[in-house]
Order: structure tokens, then C-alpha cells, then sequence
């Protein structure tokens, strides 16, 4: 009976199993019938249109080009397509050929570049739907699909996110190919694969994989392989859903993929081995695997001199622990110990918290989440308003609040502290937030034990992290010792010989330096 | 259905959570200073409390109001004078515990006790001894307006400078009564009159004798102790010169060293004193270019270093307390007779010789050579 | 074979072994007893736990890669060897719940008004939680928790170094024998017989030779904090640390640097903290595999919850007053604890010369019993 019943549930699945089968056209020289499928298929949508030609010596054959409006370039496919199609003099030069005529014209008259054949119907329109042009010959089953494509993209500029100081000024953009292109430019080494793929029902987006085939493990590459095969999706619009689906851990506040906006840190991490994942239609493109560390890894830091880098590499980590701690110290100090304040500082705290009428635990959750909807306000609000949004902000929290005795001066600092340094490690951002606000229920609950086992646990889930295979918080926690020089410090770029071993295969870079200045003096000598 | 169940767990723990050991910050009175007296029955306390918003606001008036509450024992006494105070007291800023000498009659231990078992007093508390009423002391004021507690920290931290007292926390108090051999010592407080109000002042040493009180003794004995117990930081000597004259020399640096010289059944002590000073002010016309008087200078000093240690000593082995530590010595290094005669090793201190050298020299002489007045003097 | 899957290195082993031997020994110092001498008997300690890692170094090299388990049963025959691993359990669990006990009592000091069953069951969950997520995760967080210990153990020592009294040290010969010669013999079964966990945890390591080495240096870098222990104890309270209950807290109230006194009592609670999470989970996790191995389970994850409930029950009937478990621990807990820990894997050794190369898998059927 159970059974019964679920398989009659199982029957009224409202997920289809697979792609309902599509109704096509079997192929057909017909050149009527093919424009007779494309007017009923695209009735309601004018910008998937039709140009009717007449080719061949004397304009005897038919054709018809078929593409999108507004996707195509039109003065290209005049110049290049149509011109040399009814220019009857250059058919005299394939009438001897032994090529079928489509090949012919492919090969001879056509001025494009990207020049295929395709039978398949929904092939034909799944390709001009993406900017091709099919070029349909009367008596002929082939079709030529051309790429005369002129897509709406933006130019290259740094992204907003993700400044340096001193590094090139090029971001990826949304196109696939120009992402490809820009990764091509970066590293021009013959190893460099860039496999594509399709992922998503509806919008076909695809999907390019990057790597060094000489320097990647082979693991790691089809264990993204696997991953990308594993799920089935009706629309991919951005990475960051793909990120979801293929990630090692889609539950954890910790970001095991790393995404990023520019080309010099993609290639970067490609030349340590790890695999960039480019998706058509978001300028983020995916790295795997992904370490703790790296989210305090910026280009920047590879540009000036390593002593100040290595210093502001331990701010960052200082903030980053500064941003998670600070409310919880200050909650968990006025709560619970106070004897760790220094007597002066324990009487100002004092004094300014007799005004406040709550507890301090409730008090910094009042304020944490006012300033989570401010922060949450001003990314929406456009330009003009934002200022504004800002000061009023600003004015309301620090001066109002807390003459009216709603909330003390110690705890705006406290706050206002920790979500500065929440942006200066900008990966981590929503990682700190979600740990501060755990780790402050946790103080006002027990003190610093609570805020102990919070710490405890935290660091068991990190070590248990994974990566694709890879430990998360790898150079620290299984120790490898070659790797320490770009963790917490950043030594100097001859001390970094070796690849990481967790996903490299080939070790040795070719990191080395010259010894000049010996040289010189010796000849001087002489 | 696994998660459900921890999720409810998780749901329900934070809403039983009482938070039990919170306590706000401006809940609590901060005490900073404490004055314990004995009538025989019961322990008067004199609490000393601190209003934060004063201090913030940084306004000229006393930020201390007092409590006075009174208990069979010191912690009933600490309980009690929750009677008085609408807010709980806490301890965790208390800087300094006076204790009467009325208080003291029943022995250090019973005061000490509660301080040490307790978690939320640090051990880091000055211990002061008051021949008058501590209620009187608490009342009187400390120069510059500061609340007592901290005047009473401030002053004692600043007798590193002066040496005249031996200063001792709580810590000490402890070591001294955990460990055979040497006996606490601690600064002894008292009041003067300085134009008609009453301020603070530090008298010299309060003795023990293990957890007994035995006495006290002033400033300049104080200073002769510290120079036996190798505690000197920095001070002035004060020497003759000829015409009734003085010089002053300010001691840079001091070390002691105290050897046990045991022979049989005869105990010894050699107590080596090196000292280092700089000549801060003279009115006798001494030239420091000169070798030989420079080299007097240094005898004299040694020699008033030694007067003063030898009153101290005498001072001492009067009392019958032995605050140096001879006894840990010999202890340490002869173990054996240390146990034949710790019974009665105060008596028999005040019989074993103890000799005293001392070492001195002399630094440097400042910015100027001789006597500031080179041309045209009284005649 | 081995139900556990995952692996360690043999440093890994290292820093589980020092925190294990540094836990309960920061807490509440056994050999401050002894009074001033209290560093002899650590010294001796720590000599013996030397000649304990050669003994479980040459046991667990006579059967690599299998648990004890199962050469127990190899060396004692069926049953004797089955009441063996059981009794180890039993030692596991209790030391597990003494160690907890310790932990909450200090925890209490903090904040008195907390009613105990509430830590316990914070302190269970978080214990709970990492046997859950398996070894690798307990040996990195263990490695990170070792080098914040050792922080803040040289930073506390250095901030102290101006009040130490190296004097206190001194007369090498004590008038109370008798209590010196009481503290020998606690230090020698707690905590260093407790050792014996860590047979269960020499197999999981990525080779034995790896294994060795790991041991050996944990064992001298546990019993070396707990010698500077003991000693620095020592010199800041001389005589008086036998009545101390936690010296390692009470040393670090007494640090007082400048004007401004600093409260480095935090660092110091913070990390015995995290040291007795790690002490804690160890004993539960040797305790989980012994069962775990014993029935040949597929996983030791089935066995937490029930072993959070009577961890959380047993641990809430332990007195907070720990000095009252010393009647206890002189009576019978150190001759348990010297047994299971020296005699029986001496005996082991010894008995292992005469068994003729019976390495391999143990034998999973226990319907073949062996035949005596």
C-alpha cells in the first residue's frame, strides 16, 4: 500500500528526471521547411529574425541568414558574408571543386572566421541564440553557423572591490571569452588549459576551466571535473550559486572557494597549481581549493617591500581578530570579570554605563544589529542619498543614543571598532559577523569560558575543514614548513622556492636570484 | 530529525541561560581601601568606596564615601556591610587592607585567611599597620586631593624613593607564613597635623614575630632593615662634615650579601653591604677633584651605612624578629642545625654575632665640582 | 582493523602526549605536596615517564599498525585480555571524569554562582563535538593549543621572574620525609602511568618509526613544563604551595608589574582551559576506541551520545571539593593507576618475547576462541 502510494508520488515528480525531449525537426534540405520551423518557434520574439538571400551563379539558390538582432554585427555580416555570397563572379572558382557546396562556399567565398557546419536543428538555434549567424542553404542539410558576434560588454576597468595599489588596472567583465582572453595574456604558456563546458537548463552558461597541466595535480582537476558533473540546474546567473554546488562544505560560514575580480591574482593562483573556474555572464571567477590563509593574501602585498608588507599582513590578521573579539571582551570584561580593567579605566567604563538602563549583553546586541541595518542600508541606497544615510547614521548612534542614555559611549567605540576591521579582510567579512554575534551570546552566557569553548570549537571545525581534498587551514595546521614564508609574514619572493605541495605536483619554481653586485665589484678590481 | 532535536536543545539552553555570575560594572561599589580594628568581640571594618561618576567627571569634590560594618570575623564583617550599601561590594580593586593594632592581637592569620581563599581579592594588596584608629587614618587625607585607597598605593610605591619603610603586599605576608625562617614586616601608618588637618603619613616598619605582632620601628631603623634585607631602591644619606656642616649622597644601588659562616655548633653571620651612591648636594665645601677626600667621603659613607644597620639590627634582635631572614638561611645551607634549633631560634638571634661590612663608593658629583657659593660666603 | 580511519604525524602524537602530561599537572600540582622539594619529585616524574615511553615504544613496536585491542588479546589469551582492555576503559573514563571534575572546580573559582551541571554539560558538548569531527581535527587543534600553553607558560614565568626567591629552593633535605616520599608515589600513578592512553593512539600515527620519535619527544617536552612547573611554583611560595590548591592560578594573581598591575591571571585561565578540554578528550577518545575496536564497530561516532550522557552524570556526583578525592587517590586510585599503566605493560613486554609471531589482524571471529 505504502509502495503503492509512492510510486504514484514518484510518478507526479515535479522535478523533471531528465530534459523533456524536444520536438524537433528531423534535418531536412528544405530551406522552407527550416524557415517554416524558426517563424512558429519564434513567433512572439521580433529580434530572432531572418534575412532571405538569393546566391549562387545567377541567384539561382537560396539561402537565409538567421540570428538574433542586436547580438550580431551587422555591418560585418554585410561586408563579410553577404557581399561575397551574391558577388556571382567568385562562384566560378568552386564550381571545380570536389567539396560538397556548403564546404565550398565555407571554405572559398566566406570571409568569416569562425566558420562550422551543424545539422541539428536545436544545435543551429541554440547557437544563434548565443550571437551566432546560421547561414541556411536551399537543397542543402548542413547549415553554417558563423560568429560575427557583437555582444553588449563593458570595459576593462579595475574592480571596485578589490583595489591595489600598485598592480595592473585590469578586472575581469562578464564575457567568457574576453575573461579567457585576459587570463591568455597573463600567462602565455603553452600548458595552460581551458576546458569549457555548459551548466544550467535554461541559460546555457558556460563554464570555462583553467589550469597548468604541467603543475596541477591531476586530482584536484578531476575532482572539479566530477563536481561540476554531479548536479543538474535550471539557471546558473552567478558564480557564487556555483559555488554553492560545488563546495566541499556549502554550510560553513568559512568561504572554501575563493572568488575573485582580477586577472593577476587568478593567474597567481594558477601558477601555484590551483584550478580557476570562469563562468559566462560574472566577472568572479572561482579558485579551488581554498585556504584559510589566502583570505589574507591581496596582490598588494607582492608589490612593496616584504618588512612593511609583512607588518600590515599581521594588521590584517590582528583586525580580523580585532573584528571578531572586540564587543565580545568588552561584554564579557564589564560583565563578568571585571577585575581585569585597570582601576581608571573601570571607573570611566563605570560612570559611562550608570546612564544606560540595559544590561551590557543586550546593549551590544541593540547596537550590533542598528549597525547591521545601517551597513546593510547604504549598500542599497544610490549615491546621492548615501552621504546622507551615512552622517545621519553616524549622528544618530554616537551623539543621540547616547546622551539620551540609550546606550553608553564605550560600547559605540567597541562596536564602531569592530566593524571597521570587519572590512579590512574582505573575504571574511560575513565569517567575522556571524562569529562575533555567536561568540557574544556565548559571553553573555558564561564569560570567557563560554567565549573559551567558542574559540575551542571554532578551531576543531576549521581543522576539519577540507578543500577539494586539501586541508583548510593548511600551511599552519598540518605544518609545512616551505610554506610558512607566505602565511603570517610574507618573506621575500627568493625565499618562496617551492609550490605548495597540497596541490602542485611539479614543486620547483623557478625562484632565484642573482648575486650582482659581486660580479661587478670583481670586474672593478681587475 | 537528529538536527531537530539539537537545534530544540540549542533553542531551549539559551532561553534557560541565567547568566548567574553577571554582574554589571555600575552595580558594583568598588572598594579601594580597607581599615580592620578589633574591640575585643567583634571586627570593625572601615570600607573605603569609590564613585565612578565623580572620578569620570573629573570634579574637584572626594569621590570616597565610607561604610562601616562590623562581624564576628573579618568575612562575616565583609558580608555585613552589605547592610549599608545598596550595591555589592567587590572587591577586585582593593589596594590596600589597614590593620589596627588592636586588630592584630589575635594573629596575621586570622585576618589573612579569607584574603588568600578568596578568588576575587588579588594577593597584590599593600599591608599597612595603624597604632590609631583606622577610621581616624581613612579620614585623614592624602595630599593632592586623591581618595585614600589610592593615595595609601601611591605613597607607599613612592617610598621606593625614600627607603625609610619596609613595604610588604599580601604575597609576602603569605611566603612569610609559609615558609620557616623570616618573619613579616610591613609599613606602619600614621597621621600628622599639617595646617590644622590631618594627612597621612608613614612612620616606619610594623614587625611580626610569625603571625604575632611584636612592635614597630621608625623611619631611620627602617632604613638600617632595608639595608640588611637588600630592599634599598634609592635614598639620601645624610653624613657630617666638620663646621657642622652636611652633605647629601643619593644612593644609586645597594646589594647585600649575607653569608653563613657555622662552625660545629656555632652560628655566624657576615653580612656584606655594597653601596653606591652619587654626591646630590654638599654644604662643605668638599672638592671632589681632590682623591684623598673623595676617598674619606666613601669611608664616612660606609661607616654611616654601617651605624644605621647596626641600630637596625639592635632594634630587632630587641624585639625578638627576625624580618631579614637569617634563619631561611641557615636553613638553606645548613639544613641540620637549622633543625636543632628552630624552636627557639628568635632567642637565640639576639646571641649570635653577627658581623656587618660594608662597602662603599662613590659615583659621580653632578653638574657642579664644589660648593656653589665660590666667591662671597658668610663670613 | 583499525576503526578509526584517520592518521596523525608523529609530531601530532608529540603535542598530544605534552598536553596530556602538562594538563592536569598545571592545574593542581601533585608533587607540590613535597613542599620545596617538590621539583625532586617532578624530576623523578619525569624520569619515569622517560622509562614508561621506552616500555610502550617496545610494545607497540612488537605489533605495528594493530590496536591493543587486539594484541591484548594476542598477549593475555581471550579473556584475561578482554578484562584487560575493559579495565582500561574504566581508567580512561574516570581519569576523563577526574580531569573534568578538576577543570569545574576551577571553573568555579570564576564564577561561583554557575550551578555546576551547566559547565558540565558546555564543557561535554564542546568534548562531544571534537570527538565528533575525529582525530585529525583533535591533533591540529591540539598542536595549536600546545603552542599558545607554552606562551603563555614563558610569558607568565618571565613576568614572575622579579619575585621569584631562587632560595626557596634550597635545603635538599626535607624534616617531613613522609609527605615527600606520599608525593613520589601520587606523581608516579597521576599523572604519568596515565601514559598508558596513548597505546591506543601510537597505531593511529602515519608510521611506527614516526610513532617512536613522536612519543619520546612529547614525553620530554610534557615532563619538562611540568618540572618548570613545579619549580617556579616553588619559588614563588617556597613551603607554602603544599596548601595552595591550583599554584599555577595563584602564581600568576601574584604577578605585579610597574604602577598598573597586570592581570596575566587571564592568559593563564584561559589556556588551562583549553588544556583540559584537550586532557578531557583524549581519555574519552582512547576510551571510545577501546570499545569501539573491542566490538568492531564501524564507526566510534555511535558511541558519543551515550558517552556524553554518562560522562555528564557521573561527572555531576564528583565532589567540587577536590581535595576530597586525595583520600581516594592515596587508597587505591594510584595503585590502579600504577598497575594499568607500568605493571601490565611490562608484563606485556615481557610476555611478547615468548609469543611466537602471531602479528597480523587480529582475529575478528570471536566465534573461534582460542584455545588454551
Amino acid at each position: 500500500m505504502l509502495r503503492w502510494i509512492k510510486n504514484k508520488l514518484d510518478s507526479l515528480l515535479l522535478f523533471p528526471q531528465e530534459d523533456p525531449a524536444p520536438k524537433l525537426p528531423p534535418p531536412t534540405k528544405s530551406l522552407d521547411q527550416k524557415l517554416n520551423y524558426i517563424k512558429s518557434q519564434f513567433r512572439e520574439s521580433p529580434d530572432v529574425s531572418t534575412r532571405e538571400l538569393r546566391i549562387g551563379p545567377g541567384g539561382k539558390t537560396r539561402a537565409a541568414l538567421f540570428f538574433v538582432e542586436g547580438m550580431v554585427d551587422k555591418e560585418a555580416l554585410g561586408i563579410r558574408v553577404i557581399r561575397p555570397l551574391v558577388q556571382e563572379e567568385l562562384y566560378k572558382n568552386i564550381e571545380d571543386t570536389p567539396l560538397s557546396y556548403v564546404e565550398a562556399i565555407a571554405k572559398h567565398l566566406l570571409l568569416s572566421v569562425e566558420v562550422k557546419t551543424e545539422k541539428k536543428m536545436h544545435e543551429i538555434v541554440e547557437c544563434v541564440l548565443q550571437g551566432d549567424t546560421a547561414l541556411f542553404i536551399d537543397g542543402c542539410e548542413d547549415a553554417l553557423i558563423l560568429g560575427h558576434r557583437k555582444l553588449q560588454t563593458r570595459a576593462i576597468e579595475e574592480p571596485d572591490s578589490e583595489r591595489t595599489t600598485q598592480g595592473p588596472r585590469a578586472g575581469f567583465v562578464e564575457d567568457v571569452r574576453i575573461n579567457t582572453a585576459l587570463l591568455r595574456q597573463t600567462i602565455s604558456s603553452p600548458n595552460l588549459v581551458l576546458e569549457m563546458t555548459t551548466v544550467g537548463v535554461q541559460t546555457k552558461t558556460k563554464i570555462c576551466i583553467a589550469y597548468l597541466k604541467d603543475i596541477v595535480r591531476p586530482e584536484i582537476v578531476a575532482e572539479v571535473k566530477r563536481r561540476l558533473n554531479s548536479f543538474k540546474i535550471d539557471a546558473l546567473i552567478t558564480s557564487g550559486m556555483l559555488t554553492e554546488l560545488i563546495s566541499d562544505a556549502p554550510h560553513s560560514i568559512f568561504p572554501v572557494v575563493a572568488y575573485s575580480e582580477r586577472p593577476d591574482k587568478v593567474a597567481s593562483k594558477i601558477l601555484c597549481g590551483r584550478v580557476a573556474i570562469i563562468v559566462d555572464g560574472t566577472p568572479f571567477v572561482l579558485t579551488v581549493p581554498h585556504l584559510f590563509i589566502e583570505n589574507f593574501q591581496v596582490p598588494s602585498d607582492y608589490a612593496s617591500p616584504w618588512v612593511f608588507q609583512s607588518f600590515v599582513r599581521l594588521l590584517r590578521l590582528f583586525s580580523f581578530l580585532v573584528s571578531i573579539f572586540t564587543v565580545p571582551f568588552y561584554v564579557g570584561i564589564t560583565s563578568f570579570h571585571q577585575e581585569l580593567l585597570p582601576n581608571k579605566l573601570a571607573m570611566t567604563i563605570a560612570a559611562a554605563r550608570m546612564a544606560v538602563p540595559f544590561s551590557a549583553i543586550v546593549e551590544a546586541l541593540v547596537l550590533a544589529f542598528f549597525f547591521e541595518i545601517l551597513r546593510e542600508a547604504s549598500l542599497r541606497i544610490p549615491g546621492v542619498a548615501g552621504g546622507a544615510v551615512n552622517i545621519v547614521g553616524a549622528l544618530v548612534v554616537g551623539e543621540a543614543a547616547v546622551n539620551a542614555g540609550i546606550v553608553g559611549a564605550p560600547m559605540v567605540i567597541a562596536i564602531s571598532l569592530s566593524a571597521i576591521a570587519n572590512f579590512v579582510v574582505t573575504p571574511l567579512a560575513e565569517s567575522a559577523t556571524l562569529l562575533r554575534y555567536v561568540f557574544l551570546l556565548l559571553v553573555g552566557f558564561m564569560g570567557f569560558y563560554g567565549l573559551a569553548y567558542g574559540v575551542i570549537v571554532t578551531t576543531l571545525y576549521l581543522t576539519s575543514l577540507y578543500s577539494f581534498g586539501v586541508p583548510y587551514l593548511s600551511p599552519l595546521s598540518p605544518v609545512i614548513p616551505d610554506q610558512l614564508g607566505d602565511t603570517v609574514i610574507r618573506t621575500p619572493i627568493w625565499n618562496r622556492v617551492f609550490r605548495p605541495r597540497q596541490f602542485a605536483k611539479d614543486r620547483k619554481r623557478a625562484e632565484f636570484r642573482l648575486t650582482h653586485q659581486k660580479q661587478n665589484t670583481k670586474d672593478e678590481n681587475h | 530529525m537528529k538536527k531537530l532535536l539539537i537545534a530544540l536543545f540549542c533553542l531551549i539552553l539559551t532561553f534557560t541561560s541565567g547568566c548567574w555570575s553577571s554582574y554589571e560594572i555600575e552595580e558594583l561599589a568598588l572598594a579601594s581601601a580597607v581599615g580592620v580594628d578589633y574591640d575585643g568581640t567583634k571586627y570593625n571594618l572601615t570600607i573605603q568606596i569609590i564613585k565612578p561618576e565623580i572620578v569620570a567627571e573629573k570634579t574637584g569634590t572626594d569621590p570616597v564615601t565610607t561604610i562601616y560594618s562590623s562581624g564576628a570575623t573579618m568575612f562575616d564583617a565583609i558580608r555585613n556591610a552589605l547592610s549599608y550599601s545598596p550595591k555589592r561590594l567587590y572587591w577586585g580593586y582593593l589596594q590596600t587592607m589597614i590593620f589596627s593594632e588592636r586588630a592584630l592581637e589575635k594573629g596575621l592569620a586570622c585576618l589573612i585567611d579569607f584574603l588568600s581563599r578568596d578568588f576575587e581579592i588579588r594577593p597584590i594588596i599593600w599591608i599597612a599597620v595603624t597604632e590609631k584608629d583606622p577610621e581616624e587614618l581613612l579620614k585623614a587625607k592624602v595630599s593632592q586631593d586623591v581618595p585614600s585607597g589610592e593615595g595609601i598605593n601611591a605613597m607607599i610605591e613612592s617610598q621606593k624613593g625614600l627607603s625609610k619603610c619596609v613595604h610588604s603586599m599580601l604575597t609576602q605576608a603569605l611566603i612569610c607564613l609559609g615558609n620557616e625562617g623570616r618573619d613579616f614586616a610591613c609599613a606602619l601608618f600614621g597621621t600628622t597635623k599639617m595646617e590644622d588637618e590631618e594627612f597621612m603619613e608613614i612612620k616606619g616598619t610594623a614587625l611580626f614575630r610569625g603571625e604575632q605582632y611584636v612592635g614597630s620601628i621608625d623611619t631611620l631603623e627602617s632604613r638600617g632593615l632595608l639595608w640588611l634585607m637588600d630592599r634599598i631602591k634609592s635614598g639620601i644619606i645624610v653624613l657630617k662634615a666638620p663646621q657642622d656642616e652636611k652633605l647629601a649622597l643619593e644612593i644609586l644601588s645597594s646589594k647585600t650579601k649575607i653569608k653563613t659562616k657555622v662552625d660545629g655548633d656555632k652560628i655566624g653571620f657576615e653580612v656584606t653591604i655594597e653601596v653606591v651612591s652619587n654626591l646630590a648636594e654638599q654644604t662643605a665645601n668638599l672638592n671632589p677633584a681632590h682623591p684623598d677626600q673623595w676617598k674619606e667621603l666613601a669611608e664616612k659613607q660606609a661607616q654611616h651605612v654601617k651605624d644605621e644597620a647596626e641600630k637596625a639590627l639592635r632594634a630587632i634582635r630587641n624585639l625578638g624578629t627576625d624580618p631579614v631572614g637569617f634563619g631561611k638561611l641557615l636553613r638553606a645551607y645548613h639544613p641540620k642545625v637549622w633543625y636543632q634549633v628552630r624552636d627557639h631560634w628568635h632567642d637565640l638571634l639576639k646571641t649570635v654575632p653577627i658581623a656587618i661590612n660594608v662597602k662603599s663608593k662613590l659615583k659621580s658629583t653632578g653638574m657642579i665640582l664644589g660648593d656653589v657659593a665660590i666667591y662671597g660666603s658668610l663670613e | 582493523m583499525l576503526v578509526e580511519k584517520q592518521r596523525i604525524s608523529g609530531e601530532q602524537l608529540a603535542f598530544m602526549v605534552g598536553a596530556q602530561l602538562m594538563g592536569n599537572v598545571l592545574l593542581i600540582d601533585p608533587a607540590s605536596y613535597a613542599g620545596h622539594l617538590g621539583w625532586v619529585v617532578s624530576l623523578t616524574g619525569g624520569l619515569y615517564a622517560l622509562f614508561l615511553c621506552w616500555i610502550y615504544n617496545s610494545l607497540s613496536g612488537k605489533f605495528p599498525g594493530i590496536s591493543p585491542t587486539d594484541y591484548a588479546v594476542i598477549l593475555f589469551g581471550d579473556f584475561l585480555g578482554k578484562a584487560v582492555i575493559l579495565s582500561h576503559f574504566v581508567l580512561f573514563m574516570l581519569s576523563a571524569m577526574v580531569s573534568f571534575n578538576d577543570f569545574l572546580a576551577f571553573t568555579n573559582l570564576g564564577m561561583p554562582e554557575t550551578p555546576k551541571i551547566v559547565i558540565i554539560i558546555c564543557q561535554a558538548v564542546v568534548v562531544m563535538i571534537a570527538l565528533y569531527l575525529g582525530l585529525e581535527s583533535i591533533a591540529r587543534t591540539t598542536v595549536f593549543i600546545i603552542v599558545f600553553s607554552i606562551l603563555s607558560f614563558v610569558l607568565s614565568t618571565v613576568l614572575a621572574l622579579k619575585d621569584m626567591d631562587f632560595m626557596l629552593l634550597l635545603p635538599l633535605a626535607t624534616d617531613r620525609p613522609q609527605e615527600f616520599w606520599q608525593s613520589l608515589f601520587t606523581v608516579i600513578g597521576w599523572p604519568f602511568s596515565q601514559l598508558v592512553l596513548f597505546l591506543w593512539f601510537i597505531p593511529l600515527v602515519n608510521n611506527p618509526k614516526e610513532a617512536k620519535k613522536g612519543l619520546l619527544r612529547g614525553v620530554l617536552l610534557g615532563s619538562s613544563i611540568v618540572f618548570f612547573a613545579s619549580l617556579r611554583n616553588i619559588c614563588i611560595f617556597g613551603d607554602g604551595v603544599t596548601n595552595q590548591l591550583f599554584p599555577a592560578i595563584s602564581f600568576a594573581r601574584n604577578i605585579s608589574i610597574g604602577a598598573n598591575v597586570m592581570r596575566v591571571e587571564i592568559i593563564t585561565s584561559l589556556t588551562l582551559n583549553f588544556i583540559g578540554f584537550v586532557s578531557t578528550t583524549l581519555f574519552l577518545y582512547a576510551s571510545v576506541l577501546c570499545i569501539a575496536q573491542m566490538f568492531n564497530l564501524r564507526s566510534h561516532r555511535t558511541l558519543i551520545l551515550p558517552l556524553f550522557v554518562v560522562v555528564v552524570l557521573i561527572t555531576s556526583r564528583l565532589p567540587l571539593n577536590i581535595a576530597l578525592l586525595s583520600w581516594a587517590e592515596r587508597h587505591f586510585i594510584r595503585y590502579f593507576l600504577f598497575i594499568m599503566g607500568f605493571v601490565l605493560p611490562v608484563i606485556g613486554v615481557i610476555r611478547s618475547f615468548f609469543v611466537k609471531e602471531k602479528q597480523g589482524p587480529a582475529k575478528k571471529n570471536r566465534s573461534t576462541k582460542a584455545r588454551r
